[in-house]
């Protein structure tokens, strides 16, 4: 039915209609398009930071598999001895510099290969009899002891060589129906100085009978290992304000919020990059509970009063009191954090620090309020106040570990975690920030 | 500034660009928003996201087309979403009728009164009918694209479409007898 075309008329006059926007609309545009701005530049350097973190890490374990693959294959020049003595190292050192062309300074590295070599050898099972086990240590001593024999290097200039061994194995052996445990440590410390005293520290030896039995444990074998960690947290956080335009805003939420706790889970995947040094990324939830209870005065009922005979209204009373609005706000963190880590080891038990940049992926917040009246009744809008994604974040955490064998260490791990940025939204009133501290206990298995 | 230099501005996040986009197209756009918003309040919410919508997907805009059409799209939209988060009655009745008449339009004597007098009309009618109603004549959406927006489905937009109109249709003549009888 198309008489007048009615709808085209009206469709042309809709596309003719301008209403003039309030001025606050650019403003809010202009505001969100500045702080858009400004995460996608954070954004930028965030992620070129994480590239080429991730590009040196891995640059670093190639090159080391380079240098284990050339320490085995290397035609070992220089003639081996059961002993390192002074002579024979000076001889060595003295043929390098003499042979030596061009500076190619060698010190740590040459330490890590021996020691790498090391790891590799002590990395069996302790089974077996006595004499088993004392055969396969005198074959690590040796085999350290004959590394001195250093890789023969075309073009060389030695200033100094420090190479150090520190074995602490504990093996438990069963011999002629006894169960024993040997408890032994091998320090061997060499040092080379060809240009000035050439000073050469013997090795020491010392192995020890202990009658308790324990599992043995290899220092060495941290070296690159990965390792899974999973977890469990918990804590408590803070919520600090910041002074808004509206100041009852801010005194009413300091005065009425208060933290609950806070609970979350974790893993992480990583490797040692150095001898105490790990580097892991992982995932991370946490969720914060926060309570609030507020007092106001208000009407809090109305009576009306109704004539007999009608049945309509004849007049209404208003009764004033307390109201008590109180509730609960939970917030929700998904964070991806990047964690770097140094750990030193005694024994069985760990210590380190660890500092760790966080990318929140997702933030979610619900509130649920109970009234006297309304029990129960979702507060929704929680979302409007707190951002969606708050940026950045920074954690730093305390270690405490103890290993429960050769895989498997428990971990505890007391941390405090912010953000960069508040996150409440840009457009609120009230400017929140968020802190966390945290009690956290993992279990790390190294593969 | 020609479309073509402006757009492209826009795509290099330059603000001056962005600004006078907003100037050119932000009144018309507003009107949008206040028919399908409750309150101007709402209204300049949706306008605001809309345009924050606009400059972030401004590199997938496709020159050949309309850029008129291309923003009032995105700002439907945001009005839309802006309705769905206020959880305003917002319903729409899926009923479908098996036979209605598609070629069913709105007649009558257009005056210089008639749009306002559809607008006030559609503030009486169901949400569902007000909606699919202006966005398919007063927006020129089309069935499918009203159907991805509100999640229904085509057949049920074309029943809501002929309901509304039956309705406005009807509430018109009510006026205009009313009218003619007062004179």
């Amino acid at each position: 039915m198309k008489k007048n075309n009615t709808e085209s008329k009206l469709r042309k006059a809709a596309q003719e209609q301008s209403d003039l926007p309030p001025n606050f609309v650019w403003d809010n545009i202009e505001e969100e398009l500045n702080i858009k701005d400004q995460k996608r530049r954070i954004g930028f350097w965030w992620w070129g930071s994480a590239i080429l973190i991730f590009t040196t890490i891995i640059t670093i374990i190639l090159v080391r598999g380079n240098q284990d693959q050339y320490l085995h294959s290397t035609n070992q020049s220089y003639p081996k001895s059961d002993k390192t003595t002074q002579n024979n190292s000076n001889e060595y050192i003295n043929n390098d510099i003499k042979n030596s062309n061009t500076p190619n300074l060698i010190g740590t590295k040459t330490i890590e290969k021996t020691n790498k070599l090391k790891a590799a050898n002590l990395n069996n099972k302790n089974t077996g009899t006595l004499k088993d086990q004392l055969s396969k240590v005198s074959k690590t001593k040796d085999d350290f002891e004959n590394s001195n024999n250093l890789p023969n290097h075309q073009n060389l200039t030695i200033t100094s060589v420090d190479k150090t061994y520190k074995e602490n194995s504990i093996f438990n052996i069963q011999e002629e129906n006894k169960t024993l445990s040997i408890n032994e440590e091998m320090r061997i410390t060499n040092t080379y100085h060809p240009l000035a005293s050439l000073n050469i520290n013997s090795p020491t030896y010392s192995r020890q009978l202990l009658p308790t039995q324990e599992y043995s444990s290899f220092e060495n074998k941290k070296y690159f290992n990965p390792f899974l960690e999973y977890g469990i947290i918990a804590g408590v956080h803070a919520l600090n304000f910041s002074k808004a335009q509206n100041h009852n805003i801010y005194n009413q939420r300091k005065e009425s919020e208060r933290s609950w706790y806070s609970t979350g889970i974790y893993s992480q995947i990583g490797m040692n990059i150095f001898s105490n040094w790990y580097a892991s990324i992982g995932v991370e939830w946490t969720m914060s509970k926060s309570k609030f209870e507020n007092r106001k005065n208000g009407i809090t009922k109305m009576v009306v009063n109704l004539d007999p005979n009608t049945g309509s209204a004849i007049d209404t009373n208003f009764i004033s009191g307390s109201i008590l609005d109180k509730g609960d706000i939970t917030l929700h963190f998904i964070d991806i954090p990047f964690n770097l880590g140094y750990t030193v080891s005694n024994n069985n038990w760990l210590y380190g620090a660890e500092l760790s940049t966080l990318i929140n992926l997702k933030t979610t917040a619900e509130g649920k309020l109970l009234t006297g009246s309304e029990i129960g009744t979702l507060s929704n809008g929680q979302q409007d106040i707190y951002k969606k994604s708050v940026g950045l974040g920074f954690k730093g955490s305390l270690l405490l570990g103890r290993k429960i064998n050769e895989q498997y260490i428990l971990q505890l791990r007391p941390s405090y975690k912010t953000y960069l940025n508040p996150i409440s939204a840009s457009n609120n009133a009230l400017s929140t920030r968020y802190n966390l501290f945290s009690l956290s206990v993992g279990m790390k298995r190294f593969f | 500034m020609n479309n073509d230099q402006l757009i492209l501005g826009c795509q290099r996040n330059d603000r001056k660009s962005q600004k006078i986009l907003y100037d050119n197209y932000s009144r018309q756009m507003y009107s949008i928003c206040l028919r399908y918003c409750h309150d101007p309040a709402s209204a300049a919410d949706a306008l605001q996201e809309g345009f924050i919508k606009v400059y972030k997907y401004i590199n997938s805009y496709n020159k050949s087309g309309n850029l008129y059409s291309w923003i009032q799209k995105i700002i439907v939209r945001s009005c839309l979403d802006q309705i769905k988060k206020e959880k305003s009655h917002f319903s729409i009745d899926v009923t479908e009728m098996n036979s209605i008449d598609h070629n069913y339009e709105i007649d009558f004597d257009f005056d210089d009164y008639t749009y306002n007098k559809v607008l006030e009309i559609l503030e009486t009618i169901p949400s569902g009918y007000k909606i699919v109603f202006s966005m398919y004549v007063l927006d020129e959406l089309s069935h499918k694209e009203i159907a991805v927006l509100l999640d229904i489905s085509e057949s049920t937009s074309r029943t809501q479409l002929y309901k509304a109109r039956k309705l406005i249709q009807k509430k018109l003549s009510d006026y205009s007898i009313v009218n003619t009888n007062a004179v």
